[in-house]
């Protein structure tokens, strides 16, 4: 796999497509998986040897995914907060790294070192205090209690910063400031274009981990009209008993529109990429 | 960028005084954010480190108390080597695995990129519940997919859950395969960045494709395996769903999946010890930010190097 | 290209705000002048929510009812009390989850406030007794269902070993657990097969056999001098040592799959438990059967309706939860549901005693676990029982996984119950 030939059909290039295929299958297994169990009966779970094929189950379990929860409306609600989030996410970031990238002022250092220092405070333990913010601010069971406080976040300001310091020529702003640009013109036609792959990877970064959060929506969210899709999904647990095939179908089903969204966001990277490829 | 500020020293003060609004003014949002939502987590979780507090009672001042026990803990250490050790096993492959992965998915001349970027990312798209229910039936000592391809070439199964190391191992490959995608997706971002001329370049010198890799591509996306890097420390010192959902409840019985993280959620929510958790919380910061300048270092040393 | 890029994000900013405003907007729904609601929050398969809706519709009010995951339930309602708002009106609390409110019970309103004394008679002495605070003098909530414990075995296995398979013969031959691990022996001796899925689904039955558990009347710890405790960690080893448990737990995947191969010969399953079997392995159905567990009963799991200090209508969510879990409800609810009632009235209903399960190879079941519910008890769980638990559990599971002895385990148990209590 690590002997990288450049002669079409020689032993290298067969052995990085055998590995890029395994990689593939173990990727996908457990997708897969989940469709063969969410398309089984229950019991599929812990047959031996494994269920490895897809049964007639499908639309049984899809069906009790539905009556247990409002699937739609979830999807629904998770599509807005996922949105809303990216775009905020985007614009506030590629700001801010903009700014740590390739503006000089007083404090950036220490500035930024805090922006770092501010991933590494534990999530779980800010669960009581945040709850007590946001239940004062009365957005306990609305979306809002979602959406304003991830709006912009130290990962992204970290991940554009190193982006454009290295994706963004020193010349190029110098340029751009001879033609007398300011410091947002700057930002906005002549960084924000060469960002594309960045604003795709992180737009699609942010869309996953929104979409797949379920700690910090658990606490506020706990009206059913309000409930985004890993919520809803967890409401699927029994008590003493679980129903994997439900459970496993309900995610797969949540997991099918992020495939969309995937292929939306990677078309961006890849136009890159294809242009690269042109070129040589 | 200090270059670029001393060669035009005509425009020093007045592009001086703009880059400052407009930075401030750039970074404000995050930092007005943090100031609503941030703060006051941080500094209400400082404050209850220094109470004995089961969250539904009152609060007692216990000062040093919490950190004292903290140090003398067997369970925190044991908490703290496993995070150690499964953030080691799983950090190293991944990001190596990562980059090559990136590398060869960048390749102009692949068949088949678009399904293979595709395939790799998957795993991160799909939610941790889900992941914790497949891997617990591909890790099952009897009915387990492993062992009993283990079984096809006559090996005895192995109780993956009761171990020390069968459980780390587990929870690693858990962390790797939702990871590796993850991080290729971010290096291939990066890569786009790098000119073509400079492979060109190389090509022309004769370099072939590892000569390439080690030479051209690692020093041109360092930035991005610093922060690779960084948040692999960060994501693996806070490591969480995974070992709850694999080993359940403190870890399992001896404890060998329980991490930092899951022993202070446990304290704060099932033992309702607040304000040990909290001290637990500051202790692995402190921990976290102490790894990630080691990391600093140590990636700025290979730069150095080169 | 970059033109497109610029307007899409910047049309679907515009969208997305759009959307965020109507979905902001249409959360609160309009509740009529005077009308009391109450929110309600319960997890999956409590079974009790058309009860609730069946009430409200009749006394006209309008209730909230809030599923969520049987954890995130508690964690959401120690996160609710703690920050001091957020708490529903109602809220269901499981039997260790009421422990550890115990300390706490001004979080609740008293139910003995709102007519809880009246309802006394209609519970279960010992299930009264786990809602009442440590004082007695605060009613936390009133009980929904139990978990009385009794012996699931598998019949042919059984019958391969030479053992009785008629459900009042197992339970004469198994009277005392050394009765059971004989059994064992015979059974491994025959099949080959264990007689348990792990030894904490005997030990954590045996525990609580004695005239007290983990604490004594007063609430002082008394682990080590608990001589039920000693004897069930014993017999526990006994097991291990004899090889008739395997390490499969309670409810796993594996497990699932062992009911269905028949890797182990017994389960000791509280009520809620044959639900559990019966959707984990369908596979089964027919080799099952139930009886008496050996040495009396004992109690796993079951609830409480509570009514946290916030509402503002104690009265209103008093009188709901008094009928939902009176014993006419709670009959509707183990006919639909398999939950077992708290009410001993309902024992002797003609529904209960002929209540038999196909799956469970026709047994009646309902006879067997009232008697088994009238045979546990009384003891005092007391507020960290929970880790208690898990601490003598862990000790059990590791000589079970080889991971330590039976000595130098119960001895590591000991110091971290020590650390436990010393803080």
């Amino acid at each position: 796999m690590r002997e990288v030939g450049s002669k079409p059909f020689s032993m290298g290039r067969i052995g990085i497509y055998s590995a890029l295929v395994f990689f593939s299958l173990c990727a996908l297994f457990p997708l897969y998986w989940m469709f063969v169990i969410g398309s089984n009966h229950t019991s599929a779970v812990s047959q031996f040897p494994p269920a490895i094929m897809p049964g007639t189950e499908f639309f049984v379990n899809a069906g009790k995914v539905f009556t247990n929860i409002n699937f739609l409306q979830a999807l629904f609600n998770t599509f807005i907060v996922a949105s809303l989030i990216t775009i905020s996410v985007l614009f506030f970031c590629s700001l801010a790294g903009f700014a740590f990238a390739k503006l000089k002022f007083r404090g950036k250092n220490g500035l930024f070192i805090f922006v770092l220092a501010t991933m590494m405070v534990p999530a779980q333990l800010g669960l009581i205090p945040s709850y007590m913010i946001v239940s004062q601010l009365g957005w306990i069971n609305t979306l809002t209690a979602l959406i304003v406080p991830a709006m912009v976040n130290a990962f992204g300001v970290f991940w554009m910063r190193q982006y454009i310091s290295t994706a963004v020529p020193n010349e190029l702003i110098d340029a751009g400031r001879m033609d007398g640009c300011s410091n947002f013109r700057l930002y906005w036609t002549v960084v924000l274009p060469i960002l594309r792959p960045a604003l795709a990877t992180l737009g699609l970064i942010t869309y996953m981990n929104v979409w797949n959060d379920f700690l910090w929506p658990l606490v506020v969210l706990k009206d059913r009209s309000v409930h985004t899709i890993q919520v809803a999904l967890k409401t699927l647990n029994g008590t003493y008993a679980q129903d994997y095939s439900m459970v496993l179908n309900g995610t797969f089903l949540a997991t099918l529109p992020l495939l969309v969204i995937f292929l939306l966001f990677s078309k961006q990277v890849i136009a890159g990429i294809t242009e690269g490829a042109i070129k040589s | 960028m200090k270059e670029s500020s001393v060669k035009k020293p005509k425009k020093l003060l007045t592009q001086s005084k703009k880059d400052h609004i407009s930075a401030y003014l750039y970074i404000s949002p995050f930092f007005l954010l943090f100031a609503v939502f941030g703060v006051f987590p941080i500094l209400f979780t400082a404050y209850i480190s220094f109470h004995k507090w089961d969250i539904l009672g009152t609060k007692e001042f216990v000062g040093l108390t919490n950190y004292q026990w903290l140090l003398t803990d067997p369970l925190f250490w044991k908490a703290l080597g496993n995070t150690m050790s499964i953030w080691v096993m799983s950090t190293i492959p991944q990001l190596t695995l990562a980059l090559v992965l990136a590398f060869v998915l960048n390749q102009a001349l692949l068949k088949g990129r678009h399904f293979f970027r595709l395939a790799v990312f998957l795993p991160n798209i799909t939610s941790v519940v889900a992941v914790a229910i497949v891997f617990d039936a591909i890790f099952g000592q009897h009915y387990g997919i492993i062992n009993y391809l283990l079984s096809l070439v006559g090996v005895e199964p192995i109780n993956w859950k009761a171990s020390v190391l069968g459980t780390h191992v587990a929870i690693s490959t858990m962390v790797i395969w939702r990871w590796v995608g993850y991080n290729s997706i971010i290096y291939l971002a990066a890569l786009q960045s790098i000119p073509k001329d400079l492979y060109e370049a190389a090509t022309i010198d004769g370099a072939n494709k590892i000569q390439q890799f080690l030479f051209v591509t690692i020093p041109m996306i360092r930035p991005m395996i610093i922060f690779t890097v960084i948040l692999s420390t960060i994501g693996g010192m806070q490591i969480f769903a995974e070992p709850q959902t694999f080993s359940g409840m403190g870890g399992g019985a001896v404890n060998q999946g329980l991490t930092l993280t899951l022993y202070l959620y446990e304290e704060a929510f099932l033992r309702n010890s607040f304000g040990y958790a909290s001290a637990i919380a500051w202790l692995l910061f402190l921990i976290i930010v102490l790894f990630s300048l080691l990391n600093l270092f140590v990636t700025r040393k290979i730069k150095s190097a080169d | 290209m970059d033109r497109v890029w610029r307007k899409w994000v910047i049309g679907s900013a515009c969208a997305a705000s759009v959307l965020m405003m109507s979905a902001c907007g249409g959360g609160e729904e309009k509740v009529e002048d005077g009308q009391v609601e109450l929110t309600i929050w319960l997890w999956k398969s409590m079974g009790i929510e058309s009860l609730i809706e069946q009430y409200a519709e009749e006394h006209d009010i309008k209730v909230n009812i809030q599923i969520a995951d049987f954890n995130d339930v508690h964690t959401n309602l120690t996160t609710a009390l703690a920050a001091g708002s957020g708490a529903p009106d109602i809220s269901a609390v499981e039997v260790k989850g009421i422990d550890r409110m115990k300390a706490n019970p001004d979080h609740f309103h008293n139910l003995f406030d709102y007519g809880g004394a009246e309802a006394e008679g209609d519970y279960l002495d010992w299930k009264w007794q786990q809602a009442l605070s440590i004082d007695g003098e605060y009613l936390l909530g009133l009980p929904t269902d139990i978990g009385p414990q009794a012996l699931a075995y598998r019949v042919d296995l059984f019958e391969e070993s030479g053992l009785p398979t008629d459900r009042e013969e197992v339970a004469e031959q198994l009277q005392t657990w050394d009765d059971f691990i004989a059994a064992g022996e015979i059974v491994k001796e025959k099949t080959g097969k264990a007689f348990l899925p792990n030894p904490g689904n005997m030990y954590a039955v045996m525990e609580g056999q004695g005239d007290a558990k983990y604490f004594d009347a007063e609430g002082n710890i008394i682990v080590q001098d608990n001589p039920a405790i000693t004897r069930a960690y014993d017999y526990a080893m006994e097991m291990i040592d004899k090889g008739l448990t395997t390490n499969m737990e309670d409810g796993s995947t594996e497990w699932s799959a062992g009911l269905v191969n028949g890797d182990f010969a017994t389960v000791v399953a509280p009520a809620w438990r044959m639900t559990q079997i019966q959707e984990s392995a369908p596979d089964a159905a027919g080799l099952w059967d139930i009886t008496q567990i050996p040495e009396g009963s004992g109690n796993m799991g079951g609830s409480f309706l509570t009514v946290p200090k916030e509402s503002k209508h104690p009265q209103e969510a008093y009188d709901l939860i008094e009928w939902v879990l009176a014993p006419e409800q709670q009959l509707t609810v183990f006919r639909e549901l398999g939950n077992f009632p708290s009410t001993p009235s309902v024992y002797d209903s003609e529904e209960l005693v002929n209540y038999t399960s196909e799956y469970f190879n026709d047994a009646p079941v309902g006879k067997i676990y009232s008697e088994a519910a009238e045979r546990v008890t009384p003891i005092l769980e007391g507020p960290e029982s929970i880790q208690i638990e898990k601490i003598l559990g862990d000790a059990v599971t590791r000589v079970q996984d080889g991971q330590d002895t039976p000595e130098s385990s119960w001895d590591a148990a000991m110091k971290s119950l020590e650390r436990e209590i010393g803080r």
